[in-house]
């Protein structure tokens, strides 16, 4: 954990897939409950 | 689910108040309005596009004054530079405007502004990561030699270009502390009003580097300036878009509601950092702006309404609006825990202020 939060990309870079992951399931999800 | 009437959509409050307040920190950490982030983000929710843009609007000239407000208490605005600015920032907007209509008329406008943000924002981009990496590792030099450091570090020589201009009148920005001539200010107000105006943004985004790099401000004083920058355009297009009728102010309400703590929390996030941090964030942004843009445009240009590329651009647009909203947190936690003596990593180091900087109210008259 010391490492990955050491190397300022690698830690950027995960943060970046958990934000975009959650963005996607956000948009997936909420796309098929949407109420038109 | 709320059901808006004016806007006619049931959309979850929640949602609005979340993309406010995350919206709000990063719009008051680098200084821009969160309007490239904003509205896509509002049409996902269900909200028509013109709506999008006038709730957008509006929630981003309320959270202006509230962020303009922490930023004036930390002495991170010098009104010189900012007033000096608005003059042509004005100008330039109505040109940028009137540009767009001129490619309207040629059939290009959609291509033409995709094409113009894709192509800015990477140069922006490009140009400002670079920068701070080397900024970043100056700080590290300065650190390992056991050197003062300064609370702002830049590497870029472009500003003392602009500052040698010997134009009459030169004016002291005391707050900023340069000194340059008033032409500088008022013609990169005006450039940074015709990008904003053509490309339909409020332009923090170029205006944040263009005032470090150009100019020659510190980070911290640019994204206060260009806030005081933001309730003015931001306060004129409400005005603009509630005329229209492009304005849900319940919308807006929940949006504000977030934003209020959201821009309180990323103004005051700026205490803990050193500059190349606020450029970092403003850079990431960028980038993934960049991202965002270059999906519809792909698409554009290739003649084709897929579905992925749509998908692709919203899911980079509303995901960047958590992605710097943590990047912005887990660097206020470091400093957090360098100020207790505990452990932090060797990057964030460099770029944290160690003594404590204290939030003062600034006294009437002063």
């Amino acid at each position: 954990m010391k490492r990955l939060l050491d190397n300022m990309w690698a830690f950027m870079l995960s943060i970046l897939v958990l934000s975009m992951g959650l963005s996607a399931i956000f948009y997936f999800v909420y796309m098929r409950t949407r109420i038109y | 689910m709320f059901d808006f009437l004016i806007a006619g959509v049931q959309v979850p409050a929640v949602l609005l108040v979340f993309t406010g307040f995350t919206v709000g920190i990063v719009g008051g950490f680098v200084g821009v309005g969160g309007g490239y982030m904003t509205t896509p983000a509002l049409i996902v929710f269900g909200f028509p596009g013109y709506m999008a843009s006038g709730i957008d609007m509006t929630h981003i000239a309320g959270k202006g004054i509230v962020s303009t407000i922490r930023h004036r208490q930390l002495g991170n605005i010098d009104w010189v530079l900012a007033l000096s600015m608005i003059a042509g920032t004005a100008l330039g907007v109505e040109e940028g405007v009137r540009l767009l209509g001129f490619f309207k008329t040629a059939g290009l406008s959609t291509v033409a502004v995709l094409g113009a943000s894709v192509v800015l924002m990477s140069v922006l981009f490009v140009y400002t990561i670079w920068e701070t990496v080397r900024s970043h590792r100056r700080l590290h030099e300065l650190a390992r030699s056991g050197q003062h450091m300064a609370r702002e570090v830049t590497t870029s020589r472009l500003s003392r270009v602009f500052q040698s201009f010997p134009l009459a009148p030169i004016v002291r920005c005391r707050v900023a502390r340069v000194v340059v001539s008033m032409w500088v200010i008022v013609i990169v107000g005006v450039v940074t009003g015709v990008l904003a105006g053509f490309l339909g943004v409020g332009g923090g985004f170029i205006r944040v580097p263009a005032l470090v790099y150009i100019v020659g401000s510190t980070t911290h004083i640019a994204v206060g300036t260009d806030l005081v920058e933001i309730v003015f355009s931001g306060g004129y297009g409400a005005l603009r878009h509630a005329i229209e009728g492009n304005v849900d102010f319940v919308a807006v309400m929940f949006m504000m509601s977030g934003a209020m703590v959201g821009a309180q929390v990323g103004s005051i996030a700026t205490a803990f950092v050193r500059g190349p941090a606020i450029r970092y964030v403003l850079a990431f942004s960028l980038g993934l702006a960049t991202m965002g843009s270059a999906f519809p445009l792909i698409g554009m240009l290739a003649g084709v309404r897929s579905a992925l590329l749509t998908a692709l651009s919203v899911i980079v647009t509303v995901g960047q609006m958590v992605f710097l909203c943590l990047v912005i947190l887990s660097l206020v936690y470091f400093a957090h825990r360098a100020r207790r003596g505990q452990w932090v990593p060797m990057w964030v180091d460099p770029l944290l202020v160690r003594e404590t900087t204290r939030v003062t109210a600034v006294q009437e008259g002063t």
